[in-house]
């Protein structure tokens, strides 16, 4: 597959922010595996996490917590 | 954070459950307050994501892709539908092309992941050099979960500039996240 033209579209693809078309062809590269957009998604997909990530946390009260475990080891 | 953990959760170890939940679950919960989620939603957001992640697991361990890395785009992606959804704006995705549903082989390896998160002070640091302008978009991008043609619109700017701005700043953050993190994009 000819993939170069999309070198500057991953990371906007992995966040929502292109459009119909664009989405639409790096879509399609992704569900043909296409190793080489795999690959640069990939590397995309690193960009993304770091600015998506805060460092900054919440404090997650000890109730929510048992709430939120206890219905999981139900399921 | 060690990835055989989450193989240990998807086997039923509930003290590798709980681990994952200390460490993982205030980051979480602070990216989706990013979003605009409230406290009220927290206990949804959290039990959703982590049924997600035991019955996801397998699947993306079988790339080799980091389950930390999942979980975070995983809250992003719900958030944005949430949010989009509620400003009556069309999907981000339509679901079935919803790339954490299409395939998992794009996601990073945990070995990148950690890396990550031990040089964000470098990082950081990288990402105050970009231009305001720059800056602008991708935070509207990044955080308002707003396509190119939305944010254009949002800051009466021609489409063609705003698209210029997001890959000018995207390819400077590439290039220099390939310096730091070293060698891992390697062999393209
Ligand atoms: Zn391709």
């Amino acid at each position: 597959m000819e993939c170069r033209h999309l070198d500057d579209l991953y990371e906007l693809y992995l966040l929502g922010a292109l459009g119909v078309s664009e989405r639409s062809e790096i879509h399609e590269h992704l569900r043909a595996d296409c190793p080489y957009c795999t690959e640069r998604l990939r590397q995309a997909a690193l960009t993304v996490y770091f600015l998506a990530l805060p460092d900054r946390k919440v404090r997650v009260p000890q109730p929510l917590k048992a709430q939120v475990l206890r219905r999981l080891i139900k399921k | 954070m060690h990835e055989d953990l989450f193989a240990r959760a998807e086997a039923g170890d509930e003290p590798a459950l709980d681990e994952i939940f200390d460490r993982l679950a205030p980051r979480l919960l602070a990216l989706s307050a990013r979003f605009g989620s409230t406290p009220a939603d927290d206990e949804q957001i959290l039990g959703d994501l982590f049924y997600g992640l035991l019955k996801e697991s397998r699947r993306f361990r079988r790339h080799g892709g980091s389950a930390t890395a999942w979980l975070a785009f995983a809250v992003r992606t719900g958030r944005i539908e949430k949010r989009r959804a509620a400003a009556h704006l069309p999907r981000a995705w339509p679901p079935r092309q919803n790339p954490l549903r299409i395939s998992l082989a794009w996601l990073p390896r945990p070995s990148d992941i950690a890396r990550i998160d031990e040089r964000r002070d470098l990082l950081n640091k990288v990402l105050r050099h970009l231009p305001k302008p720059q800056m602008q978009v991708l935070e509207m991008a990044v955080f308002d979960g707003l396509t190119e043609s939305e944010i254009a619109e949002k800051l009466k700017q021609p489409l063609g500039m705003v698209a210029a701005e997001l890959r000018a700043a995207f390819r400077f953050l590439r290039h220099r996240m390939s310096a730091i993190l070293g060698t891992w994009n390697a062999g393209i």
